[in-house]
């Protein structure tokens, strides 16, 4: 079930109510038949597949704590499982695209067969969660956990299990140890941060995409500049969509008593795109710095043997994303940008002294950061179109057939919003704007709330709950929007 | 030392009161905050809620007499039965409970939920579309009718029902459900297109319109009356659309309430005839009257309908008189009389009155005289101005004249509406050239 589904509004409020009710030693039990049933929601046969994930990583972390000398096979084992299933699911079809395509080039004609298996909804959050936790218990950074129901929840805990954040079992498997006694203000904060994702979610970027959905499905007759505002607006609709998410699961959680990493810190508010990497999606940045990057020698290794570490990482994160060539060419030019970012950083230096620019004033850092959302969001074009020759083919209508007057004056109303949605866009765009500047300044706006008096929330609590239902994108008017991350 | 002991039981005291007064105080503001948020939800609901269905249907809820005759079916019976014509000719009180694109299960279902308000003496019932075999109805037109009715068990019995094998290119069913139960989730979307009216609506009590129900069709053209079978033939498949007639018939047999089928008059292809034809041995096997207007010249297709299939407000006066008759002389209704539905006559008239003047042809004001207290008096510098359908239209109007003037300037069609009762000049209009 989504999260901004009927089903989740009545499904969560009586998860809680009961988690609350129970006495400590079952909660830990319901929240993992919760977590199944919620999983199960889209598909049962998916719960297998999470089941079998499960008992691997459980089997396999404990047969590493009892066989210290074989754990290296035992580890190499369990990822080859792991990662199989992931492949299998996600992978196979590419690959045997790709290998059709190379024996085409000799004899063509060639069809091989494909696998018509469904991918299951955050089978690559899930995959990569076991696998850190296995890989943690070979380093001896975690031990073991010997409890399967504990272990199993840290696994399929349900307000992060189809689209992240990618948890470190440090983190979780702690947390379920503890006692979770009902503590209001706790409730409360939860309660906040689940408004801010509704927000996020069905306000700005299920509003966002049908304007970016209506472009991108004419992209012959729209021309290059209504491309390049849906693709501004894809920027906002993929960060209020995943941002959103994850503040829904972040908050859902902490009503349950648990703490989820952070997975946003104002990305695009970043002055480079070395920076922005560290501030977006950072569950699944830190994972593959933490497994990937660091292991191969991070940036303590040469500039040629760092740079390669950095483009590797970034083309198993574009594969990570999806099973398509738009995504690994998405992924390798995020990795380029901090390459060439790297590379030019001493010229650029240079130049900034011999001109005295001063590089710490506010107008130069706005200036940076325009430009790193303007290298950002170009790559996100190729994230959204549907293969590599739809992306090069609105790349190139953005060069050479510009054609502004379709998106002059009125006319930017012809894309599936009026007037008055586009005004609620961009007026909620500054909303995020602000709070995106108080969170860069270490400001929560939620701590300023609840330092005014109750009416004061009270009015509020109303006022956003009601703003976010009336505005919201959802009933058959318009089709309710799922999650862009669950699709990985 | 028992005084420290005391004294840590005190503050023992004080702290749990202090944290029961806390733990009250939150539950106040939870409490509070659900109730701003309910009243805000009230206030968004009164918003942007479509007042079209409210308007013409929401007197029936809120009419606290009895009716002696509801009436239920498609857009053809919302166009064709006028209650406060019955009521004035016959002194008949009723309600027209159709609604555009209803189908059977769906006009049962506004059946059902009427039959929670008000139980009549008579149920006349339109058996258009009974050939169909789908419950589901196309939504935006249904709202219009189910909207009325608050949510209560016998609404959710006819939502479930109505949409649970409704295909899912067309939406989710569950959506549809909860469309229809909470009508807000389909027009929340309207804050786009919030005006003064919208919002001075939402503390002012709901307008209803004077009809009862009846929506007017105020075009008019020629038509040809198309192929009828023979009213023996039938088709021998038992339909969806049959099913309910039957529930319909089982439920009035139940409740002592004269139940009678009408197919009205109309064009309709062949598998509708045939269909509407098999409803006459469900109304044989239950007792049921069925009259089926296709067969009987009652209606013009020169001057009667709309566009072939619904009729206009002249058509509607005909069909209404016949069903007038037919209750007063077959069932023996009528003869009532009553302060509140003289007095709604006479708003219903005035209401006539300013749509009639509003039209921008004399063929459309036309349709306004039939049954009506006026006589139309129209002068025109030459008859030719006049078209096929006014001529055809005046013919069959005895409270109409028309003069030709040589004094008037060309192209001239002028028209006085004198009420006969007083005798004076009520309207006057001059039609475009």
């Amino acid at each position: 079930m989504l999260f901004n589904s009927l089903a989740f509004l009545l499904f969560f409020p009586c998860v809680v109510l009961i988690y609350y009710i129970i006495p400590q030693k079952a909660k830990n039990t319901w929240l993992l038949i919760c977590s199944y049933v919620f999983y199960m929601g889209w598909n049962v046969k998916y719960a297998v597949l999470l089941l079998g994930c499960t008992i691997v990583s459980y089997f396999g972390a404990i047969l590493m704590g009892k066989a210290k000398a074989r754990k290296g096979l035992v580890l190499v084992i369990c990822l080859l499982m792991v990662f199989g299933v992931l492949f299998l699911f996600k992978y196979l079809n590419f690959f045997i695209e790709n290998i059709e395509s190379l024996i085409n080039l000799i004899n063509p004609e060639t069809l091989l067969p494909r696998s018509h298996w469904l991918l299951p909804v955050g089978i690559s959050f899930y995959v990569f969660q076991t696998a850190g936790y296995l890989i943690d218990i070979y380093r001896g950074d975690t031990d073991v956990e010997k409890n399967f129901i504990k272990y199993a929840l840290f696994v399929s805990f349900f307000p992060q299990l189809v689209a992240g954040p990618i948890e470190r079992s440090k983190n979780i498997l702690g947390q379920l140890k503890e006692n979770h006694k009902f503590d209001f203000d706790i409730v409360k904060d939860g309660f906040f941060l689940m408004l801010w994702g509704y927000f996020l979610k069905i306000v700005v970027a299920d509003r966002a995409a049908i304007f970016v959905d209506s472009v991108y499905a004419q992209n012959e007759t729209t021309g290059g500049a209504a491309i390049v505002i849906a693709t501004m607006f894809f920027a906002l609709q993929i960060y209020c969509d995943f941002y959103g998410y994850s503040t829904i699961a972040t908050g859902a959680a902490k009503v349950l008593g648990i703490n989820l990493m952070e997975n946003f810190d104002a990305p695009y508010l970043s002055v480079t795109v070395k920076d922005f990497w560290k501030r977006w999606h950072i569950s699944l940045t830190s994972w593959f710095r933490d497994y990937i990057y660091f292991p191969l020698g991070g940036s303590r290794c040469s500039k040629a043997r760092n740079y390669f570490n950095l483009l590797f990482v970034f083309l198993i994160s574009g594969i990570w994303h999806g099973a398509n060539w738009s995504f690994v060419i998405w992924g390798v030019l995020n990795g380029l940008y901090q390459v060439v970012g790297d590379m030019t950083k001493g010229v650029r230096g240079k130049m900034c002294r011999a001109f005295r620019v001063n590089t710490e004033t506010d107008c130069i850092k706005v200036a940076r950061m325009i430009v790193t959302f303007i290298l950002v969001d170009f790559s996100w074009l190729f994230f959204r179109a549907s293969g590599t020759n739809e992306a090069f083919y609105l790349v190139n209508q953005i060069f050479t057939n510009f054609k502004l007057e379709n998106i002059w004056g009125k006319n930017i109303y012809n894309f599936g919003l009026n007037e008055a949605n586009i005004r609620l866009l961009l007026f909620s765009v500054l909303i995020i704007l602000i709070a995106d500047m108080f969170k860069r300044r270490r400001i929560c706006i939620r701590q300023w709330i609840y330092r005014q008096n109750a009416l004061f929330q009270i009015v509020f609590v109303a006022l956003v709950v009601v703003w976010i239902v009336s505005r919201g994108i959802w009933g058959r008017n318009y089709d309710i929007a799922g999650f862009i991350y669950f699709q990985f | 030392m028992a005084y420290f002991w005391e004294s840590i039981a005190l503050k023992k005291i004080q702290l749990k009161r202090e944290k029961t007064k806390k733990s009250l105080c939150r539950v106040v503001c939870v409490l509070l905050t659900v109730v701003l948020i309910m009243g805000a939800f009230w206030f968004e609901n009164r918003l942007t809620e479509r007042t079209d269905g409210k308007f013409r249907l929401g007197g029936f809820v809120e009419y606290e007499g009895d009716y002696d005759v509801l009436f239920f079916g498609t857009s053809l019976m919302a166009n064709a039965l006028i209650p406060m014509e019955l009521w004035d000719k016959y002194g008949i009180t009723s309600f027209n409970l159709s609604g555009p694109g209803n189908n059977v299960a769906a006009s049962y279902w506004v059946f059902r939920n009427a039959m929670d308000y008000h139980k009549p003496k008579v149920v006349v019932f339109d058996v258009k579309r009974v050939e169909q075999e789908v419950r589901w109805v196309g939504t935006t037109l249904a709202h219009d009718t189910f909207d009325v009715f608050p949510l209560t068990f016998t609404k959710c019995c006819g939502i479930v029902d109505l949409f649970r094998d409704m295909p899912s290119e067309y939406g989710s069913r569950e959506a549809v459900a909860f469309e229809f139960a909470f009508p807000y989730a389909l027009y929340h979307n309207r804050w786009e297109s919030v005006d003064y009216n919208m919002i001075s609506h939402v503390f002012s009590p709901d307008v209803h319109s004077n009809g009862n129900g009846a929506m007017e069709m105020w075009n008019m053209g020629i038509y040809q009356k198309g192929e009828r079978i023979s009213q023996n033939e039938h088709s021998d498949i038992a339909t969806v659309g049959h099913t309910y007639l039957q529930k319909v018939a089982d439920y009035c047999n139940e409740n002592n309430i004269k139940l009678i089928f009408v197919g009205m008059p109309q064009n309709s292809d062949i598998e509708e005839q045939l269909a509407a034809n098999e409803v006459q041995l469900i109304a044989e096997r239950n007792g049921v009257p069925f009259l089926n207007l296709q067969y009987e010249e009652m209606v013009s297709f020169e001057t009667d309908f709309c566009d072939g299939l619904h009729l206009n407000r002249n058509g509607a006066c005909k069909f209404t008189n016949y069903i007038g008759d037919y209750l007063t002389k077959e069932i023996g209704l009528g003869g009532k009389q009553d302060k509140f539905w003289d007095d709604q006559y006479m708003r219903y008239e005035s209401s006539l009155l300013e749509t009639m003047v509003a039209q921008p042809e004399l063929k459309l004001s036309l349709l306004g005289f039939y049954n009506a207290y006026w006589d139309g008096i129209i002068m025109t510098d030459d008859l030719e101005n006049l078209t096929p359908e006014e001529k055809a239209l005046i013919r069959q109007l005895s409270n109409v004249t028309v003069t030709e003037d040589k004094n008037l300037e060309a192209g001239t069609i002028y028209m006085e509406i004198i009420d006969q009762r007083t005798g004076e000049c009520v309207e006057s209009v001059e039609f475009a050239k």
